[in-house]
């Protein structure tokens, strides 16, 4: 009786987990990859070998519902207008502090990056570079934080649809130097990085590796966040 | 029978006999034909083109006037608006030089006859090459009097056979932000830099297609190999460096239009009576000189276009 129990309760538990709504969250599992690109500027160089424990990162931009939730004062981008597009118009500061109130934080630029990337075994399942929203004119506006393309992380719009602020300090020269397990950027600077490419951006910006700078106080219409937090449930 | 052969110069002329004195006129002759026959190292280095620009000098018609408003070239080259490269006009000439033009092609396509990859060296040799001395007023209020070498737009376009359908040209200069730190810097602005013109402005004969500038080939800051000249509009409508030229039926978005869709509109006239983009227009400075003169409707080339827009 006592293994007939255990059985019924193993084919629901394997029920649910396959036919439950996929998480908000994706979970990069830990391991190296190899961050910069020489396709770009000197601050993408050189390429090096990262290693990063695991982590979990919003599969989606935070949208403005969400953030309205955090900020109800927040005023809407008109570029970014829909309920499930992605809040933009929001400071370093700001996205930061949105993060750490859900016990979160931004994500490392190299963590973004290695979930850019996409999956280790597959790198190229980030679904073909044709459908991300990038390229396209500035009226088009944002794109729903959930609408396709995702990675092969089950992740939506890491390449185009809005910039992303990430937690590092930008310094152009930080791969010369920085560490090669878990870097977080330059202890302190005047511009933090920000990646990824927005929708009417030219497919050059959308590339994994290619590095930004913006002030941390800088709002944007095409700039949005997600947040992260690390595997081994710390916030850091 | 025998014809005799009377020229009636072209009304848009800036008229030398104004107030050139004829030293001034012979030793710019001289000048002229001397950075012709350079074309060369030494010119490059001075002007700050690059050293890898392979151009193509052009044979100056002899009845060209110079009038003595024609900017120095010193001037005119070393204070450029070209924001791939950065926004301070003073060191454009230096950054401009990491653009390299050998081989520079264009891609035509659109509504178009034949869409194709042009190479620039080998097209422009298809064209009778002519000088023109355009004024050409910035937006920003200030104004200069350039000589250009290059030819009527409307003969490459006739070249290049639009549909029927076609009513707009649409211009891209090329995007590297590697070598043009503006195009990383200010990522978040839509670049390549993008421009346009009604298919009927296109084919004014005022619209030009620029290669050389003061009798050498356009260096980096002045938009090498090829550049657009569309004297009665503000300056920003004057692409520099072209990479692609689009053919369409829908007015094209252009750079400035996408980033400030208030402050700028697609005509972008010379119009000394209405503000635009942040600046008076009713006078303009001239560079290198302390002076500020009158603007004129459509940049003083109002007989020659204002019918185009009547």
């Amino acid at each position: 009786m006592g293994m007939k129990k255990t059985f019924t309760a193993f084919i629901l538990l394997a029920f649910l987990a396959n036919n439950a709504e996929p998480s908000d969250e994706a979970l990069i599992p830990a391991g190296e990859f190899l961050m910069g690109t020489d396709q770009g500027t000197p601050a993408e160089r050189p390429i090096h070998k990262v290693e990063l424990g695991g982590f979990f990162l919003d599969r989606f931009e935070v949208s403005n519902q969400n953030y309205e939730a955090f900020d109800p004062g927040f005023h809407r981008s008109s570029a970014s207008s829909c309920d499930r597009c992605p809040a933009t118009r929001v400071s370093w500061y700001e996205a930061q502090a949105y993060c750490q109130s859900l016990n979160r934080r931004l994500p490392s630029e190299a963590e973004w990056e290695k979930a850019r990337r996409g999956p280790a075994e597959n790198p190229s399942a980030s679904r073909p570079q044709e459908t991300a929203r990038t390229s396209l004119p500035i009226k088009a506006g944002a794109f729903a934080v959930d609408s396709p393309p995702a990675n092969g992380y089950g992740i939506h719009h890491l390449a185009g649809n809005v910039w992303e602020w990430v937690n590092d300090w930008h310094d152009e020269s930080y791969y010369r130097t920085s560490p090669a397990e878990n870097p977080l950027g330059p202890l302190k600077g005047l511009r933090k990085s920000v990646r990824g490419g927005s929708w009417y951006n030219n497919v050059w910006y959308t590339q994994p590796g290619m590095r930004f700078q913006l002030a941390p106080h800088v709002k944007l219409n095409s700039l949005g966040f997600r947040c992260a937090r690390s595997a081994n449930g710390s916030n850091n | 029978m025998n014809r005799m052969r009377i020229k009636i110069p072209e009304s848009w002329r800036i008229p030398e006999q104004e107030v050139t004195p004829e030293d001034i006129y012979v030793r710019r002759r001289e000048f002229l034909s001397t950075s012709l026959k350079l074309g060369s190292a030494a010119m490059a280095a001075f002007y700050g083109f690059s050293p890898s620009t392979k151009g193509w000098s052009a044979e100056f018609e002899s009845s060209n006037p110079s009038p003595s408003a024609i900017t120095a070239e010193i001037i005119a080259s070393r204070f450029n608006n070209f924001y791939e490269f950065g926004v301070e006009k003073e060191r454009i000439w230096k950054l401009a030089r990491k653009l390299q033009t050998h081989g520079w092609q264009i891609e035509v396509d659109g509504l178009v006859k034949n869409p194709q990859t042009l190479d620039v060296e080998t097209w422009v040799r298809k064209f009778p090459q002519e000088e023109r001395v355009y004024r050409l007023r910035c937006v920003e209020a200030w104004s200069v009097v350039i000589p250009w070498t290059g030819f009527p737009l409307r003969l490459l376009i006739d070249k290049l056979e639009p549909l029927s359908s076609a009513r707009y040209i649409k211009f891209t200069t090329f995007l590297d932000p590697v070598i043009a730190p503006g195009q990383k810097k200010r990522f978040w602005e839509p670049w390549p830099y993008t421009e346009g013109l009604r298919l009927d402005e296109a084919r004014h004969d005022l619209a030009f297609m620029a290669t050389g500038i003061y009798g050498h080939p356009l260096p980096g800051q002045h938009g090498a190999p090829i550049r657009l000249v569309v004297p009665w509009k503000y300056g920003f409508k004057s692409i520099k460096s072209i990479a692609r030229i689009e053919f369409t039926r829908e007015e094209p978005e252009t750079f400035y239009m996408s980033l400030s869709p208030l402050e700028y509109d697609f005509d972008a006239n010379v119009r000394p009576d209405v503000p635009y983009a942040r600046w008076h227009q009713a006078f303009e400075r001239i560079p290198g000189k302390e002076e500020t003169v009158k603007t004129l409707p459509f940049n003083g080339y109002a007989n020659q276009v204002a019918g185009l827009y009547s």
